[in-house]
């Protein structure tokens, strides 16, 4: 249950330091905008930061996604299935799922090392192409950790809403 | 095996697996990643997957909608609601039916900072339903009202998916929120309308009461001055030329956020709950945007959209008829489909053979602007359409005491409406595009 319950808190955290994030890339944006209105010199190389920022902070937010079901599924062809269906669906539904962070975060990886090694940077403020890429690859490895974890208990007969009750999100903010 | 028929398995596979509950973003990355492979072998595929991710989450013009998600999550969180439906409900609250035009009135104005549809129902829903059903107002006409009003989230811009069309289509974000603004406002007087000729009909459903004193009339408008001052501020810089959408986003989620502190409903708690809760929309948005780019990739090997493109041009039928066909596809998708998915899936195929037609004898541009508020406006159709309409979800869960079917009757006038308006919109493009002409000349 340790486990479980520190999955939780981590991917938790991650989302809100996605929030975190954005909203500060937000903040420097409106004193960018400022400058350039009061002064006409914007803040060097800001539509980098948010590029950068905002990528980063959506693999941080990929993981709780997961968490939460929220990925959108159709389900209007299923209303009448039994319940045991039900569940075998959603566990094939979470290991495709996994399939896809780990590709993605496999190959992500590797492209980092590629850029890396090519030397490539931002336009303005020559900031390393490769930070881009290996920020990404930790959001989707633990996107695809929970995943997993989702489909073992939909096989397992466990409900997988477990992994994020209410009562842990309170214990969480306090 | 041709690349014809890879394409077609593909497709094939996409839509077996999206039946089975398999999530959309998987079920059109899977297909799509196997194609590819097939087509182009392991080595292509691995070297299109290395940068995939970063260049979709990098692009600058998609960082409008984490922003966008935030900002409407502030204006939840924050009680911006309750003074817009108090306001609303001061002014227009007394007559037959009041109420429910001002759900649908603040529902409106809360569109203009919330740029999706479900947080808007839920949102007014939580504020409008409870007094609505204290003046004795049927729970059908309360429920449809709300339903149907939440559609203004994403018909009045901001709006989420006509930024996933501007990028699927390479369209200015701008230029297609002017253009939704007139058809956005026709939407909302009109869902008005129709409340008003239902409670003529059966004056039972909204009953009239005591109108509220002018004192507190504008004590309501008070109220609801840091929304309109938002507005205009976001809406105002972007087409001021002051700032770029992404930027006007970026003030809008701070000013919002900075609102909701001055009226103490934003503490260290609720902001975090902001936060987790448009973590999982963004995050949500852009797997499916993931799983879209692999399955688009591997389309556009197989040559299909051109195809199709070619095909469609050749066919003897009268462009607007084609138009039309589309959008009844549309309404048909948004039975089983949400609106982000079906936008990502359809978009990058249709598009092409909707630019090849000659429409009105509209110029490129204006013509993938037009086709773009018809989507929305067919999308908006499919949030609120049976079996499945997901604001009729939301609403009645929230609701709790209207039988879902009840909401689905009271939902068919509105619906009606939403078809004439499609109609006109599709014979009369200048509703569309009149705004866009002036702003942009």
């Amino acid at each position: 249950m340790a486990i479980k319950a520190l999955l939780r808190t981590l991917t938790w955290s991650a989302a809100v330091l996605g929030g975190l994030i954005a909203l500060l890339v937000g903040g420097m944006t409106v004193a960018s905008v400022a400058m350039r209105f009061f002064t006409t010199q914007p803040i060097q190389g800001d539509v980098e930061m948010v590029q950068m920022g905002i990528a980063i902070a959506i693999s941080l937010c990929i993981a709780w996604c997961q968490m939460r079901g929220a990925n959108i599924i159709v389900d209007f062809f299923t209303q009448s299935a039994r319940p045991g269906a039900l569940r075998a669906l959603d566990g094939l539904g979470c290991l495709a799922m996994a399939v896809m962070y780990l590709l993605l975060a496999w190959r992500t990886t590797v492209g980092a090392f590629a850029v890396h090694e090519a030397f490539e940077t931002t336009m303005t403020l020559e900031l390393p192409m490769w930070w881009a890429y290996a920020a990404l690859a930790p959001g989707l490895a633990l996107a695809a950790l929970v995943a997993l974890v989702q489909a073992w208990m939909h096989f397992s007969g466990q409900d997988p809403r477990r992994l994020h009750g209410q009562a842990s999100q309170e214990e969480a903010f306090a | 095996m041709s690349a014809m028929t890879i394409g077609l398995i593909m497709f094939a596979g996409m839509l077996a697996l999206m039946v089975v509950r398999i999530p959309i973003a998987a079920a059109m990355f899977i297909p799509g990643a196997l194609g590819y492979w097939a087509m182009a072998g392991d080595t292509a595929l691995f070297n299109v997957l290395k940068g995939s991710a970063v260049a979709r989450l990098t692009l600058y013009d998609l960082s409008v909608i984490p922003l966008f998600l935030l900002m409407g999550q502030f204006a939840t969180q924050g009680g911006l609601s309750r003074a817009l439906f108090r306001a609303a409900a001061a002014f227009v609250g007394h007559v037959r039916g009041g109420l429910a035009m001002a759900s649908v009135l603040s529902a409106g104005a809360f569109g203009a900072v919330c740029g999706s549809s479900v947080a808007t129902s839920a949102t007014i829903t939580q504020v409008a339903y409870p007094e609505m059903r204290r003046f004795g107002y049927q729970g059908r006409l309360s429920t449809a009202a709300l339903a149907t009003g939440g559609t203004l989230g994403i018909l009045i811009p901001p709006s989420v998916p006509l930024v996933v069309y501007a990028i699927l289509t390479e369209q200015s974000v701008g230029k297609l929120f002017a253009a939704a603004m007139v058809p956005g406002i026709l939407a909302m007087l009109g869902y008005i309308a129709v409340v008003a000729i239902c409670c003529r009909l059966r004056p039972d459903l909204g009953p009239a009461h005591a109108p509220t004193p002018w004192a507190q009339r504008w004590q309501a408008l008070w109220g609801i001055w840091p929304i309109l001052g938002i507005f205009l501020v976001v809406f105002g810089g972007i087409y001021g030329g002051v700032f770029s959408p992404t930027e006007g986003a970026a003030v809008g989620a701070c000013l919002t956020l900075l609102a909701g502190m001055a009226r103490r409903e934003l503490g260290i708690r609720t902001i975090a709950r902001c936060f987790v809760a448009s973590a999982e929309t963004s995050a949500m948005v852009f797997l499916i945007f993931l799983g879209a780019d692999m399955m688009n990739a591997s389309l556009n090997l197989t040559q299909m959209p051109s195809h199709l493109a070619a095909w469609v041009t050749s066919l003897q039928i009268a462009p607007l008829w084609i138009v039309s066909a589309v959008l009844v596809f549309y309404v048909l998708l948004g039975c089983v489909m949400d609106e982000m998915s079906m936008l990502l899936l359809t978009i990058p195929v249709i598009f092409p053979a909707i630019m090849g037609l000659d429409l009105w004898g509209l110029s490129g541009e204006m013509k993938a602007i037009w086709f773009g508020i018809l989507v929305l406006m067919t999308v908006g159709i499919g949030l609120i359409a049976p079996p499945v309409g997901l604001n009729v979800y939301v609403v009645n869960n929230l609701a709790g005491d209207t039988p879902m079917g009840d909401t689905y009757k009271g939902v068919f006038p509105f619906l009606a409406w939403d078809v004439l308006r499609v109609a006109l919109l599709l014979l009369f493009p200048t509703i569309t595009l009149g705004l866009v002409t002036v702003f942009f000349p």
